[in-house]
């Protein structure tokens, strides 16, 4: 058996779930663990089988001192598995969703300072971190230093909000904004969609094109 | 998109008989963790000497001796700014001082990474072997 274990439990988990779905046609069991602690705790009382595989969806910033703690544990854990247990080498759920090349074009976000600040943070990711020191641009930076106890996370979980904010494509929630999975625009209103209307309706083509897009897709490819 | 800041000292390397140091910096921001009585306030005080000469002069030191620690930080460009016991004197504000201000670079004795623009470059102790001591990558 396939498992993927994930510290997300709203729309982080319906995202994996979409993606096991569409992409693994269910051959995966997706569960989530509540935090990056619940991972640490289920994995410690894990009896591995012959064939059973686990990848953990783990939250990985250099910049927050308990997940490099708990990133450090779980490293040792995967480390003395044999290969059982596979760590996916990613930021977090959000930055999958911030540099998805058709977001801005899909959300039709009309928040033009975001949308910069967007670019230049995605240019300035390395490493699971920001570098600050690659932005040059002062309302940018201006943002970042908005922050009052600065991190990657917090960041990204930020900026996504901001360019989500229409409900239909939020992944805020208990589960991701139906624009992203459903035909679009679904809506009550229909004459007052606010996304920006893809150029692709079908809901799972969407998320297909999210699957495909190079961060999501970087960590696919270890499964 | 502007350019990464070029480094204030890749390295530091000076005697102190019998002991030699030989520092080696990859990041703008360097935290130099580990156990208490690892060396870490003798280091700072070999600094307070080596400042005094023209190669190191642009090292500043701090510690809970220093008067008004976040206007004293504001006023340094282009420095080397060394911060001793920082997890005790180390506020939001001054936090926030460190990651936008671009032009210094900062070896801070601290064990929580938390609010500061680090990188996995970032995190070193120092080791000693013969006499030698060095920064190490933390594990």
């Amino acid at each position: 058996m396939k498992y993927l274990w994930t510290e997300d439990t709203g729309a982080g988990l319906h995202f994996w779930k979409l993606v096991n779905q569409l992409f693994y046609d269910g051959a995966l069991t997706v569960e989530s663990k509540g935090s990056n602690q619940g991972l640490l705790n289920a994995l410690s009382n894990l009896e591995v089988q012959e064939d059973d595989t686990y990848y953990i969806a783990f939250d990985q910033v250099v910049d927050n001192q308990d997940i490099r703690n708990k990133y450090r544990l779980l490293k040792s854990m995967a480390d003395k598995s044999e290969g059982k247990v596979i760590i996916l080498d990613m930021i977090c759920f959000e930055y999958f969703i911030l540099a998805f090349d058709k977001l801005v074009p899909w959300t039709g976000t009309g928040k033009t300072d975001k949308i910069k600040i967007r670019e230049d943070i995605l240019a300035a990711v390395e490493d699971h971190r920001i570098n600050l020191s690659k932005i040059g641009d002062a309302k940018t930076l201006q943002f970042l230093a908005g922050f009052k106890r600065y991190s990657t996370e917090r960041v990204m979980k930020s900026l996504v909000g901001e360019l989500t904010e229409n409900e239909k494509w939020s992944v805020k929630g208990s589960l991701m904004g139906e624009c992203w999975y459903r035909d679009c625009c679904v809506s009550e209103y229909p004459e007052s969609l606010r996304c920006g209307r893809p150029e692709v309706e079908a809901g799972n083509e969407k998320f297909w094109m999210l699957m495909q897009s190079e961060k999501v897709q970087r960590v696919l490819e270890n499964i | 998109m502007k350019g990464e800041k070029q480094m204030i000292y890749k390295n530091i390397a000076f005697k102190a008989d019998p002991f030699s140091y030989d520092l080696t910096f990859d990041d703008r921001i360097t935290l130099v963790g580990g156990d208490s009585a690892t060396g870490k306030t003798v280091l700072y005080e070999m600094l307070e000497d080596l400042r005094l000469t023209d190669k190191y002069k642009a090292i500043k030191l701090f510690n809970y001796k220093s008067d008004n620690l976040l206007e004293s930080m504001k006023q340094c460009k282009d420095k080397f700014i060394v911060m001793d016991n920082a997890d005790i004197l180390m506020d939001d504000a001054i936090r926030q001082f460190i990651n936008f201000e671009f032009s210094n670079q900062y070896m801070l004795f601290l064990r929580n990474c938390d609010g500061l623009n680090v990188s996995d470059k970032s995190f070193k102790v120092l080791k000693f072997e013969q006499n030698r001591i060095t920064l190490e990558e933390e594990l």
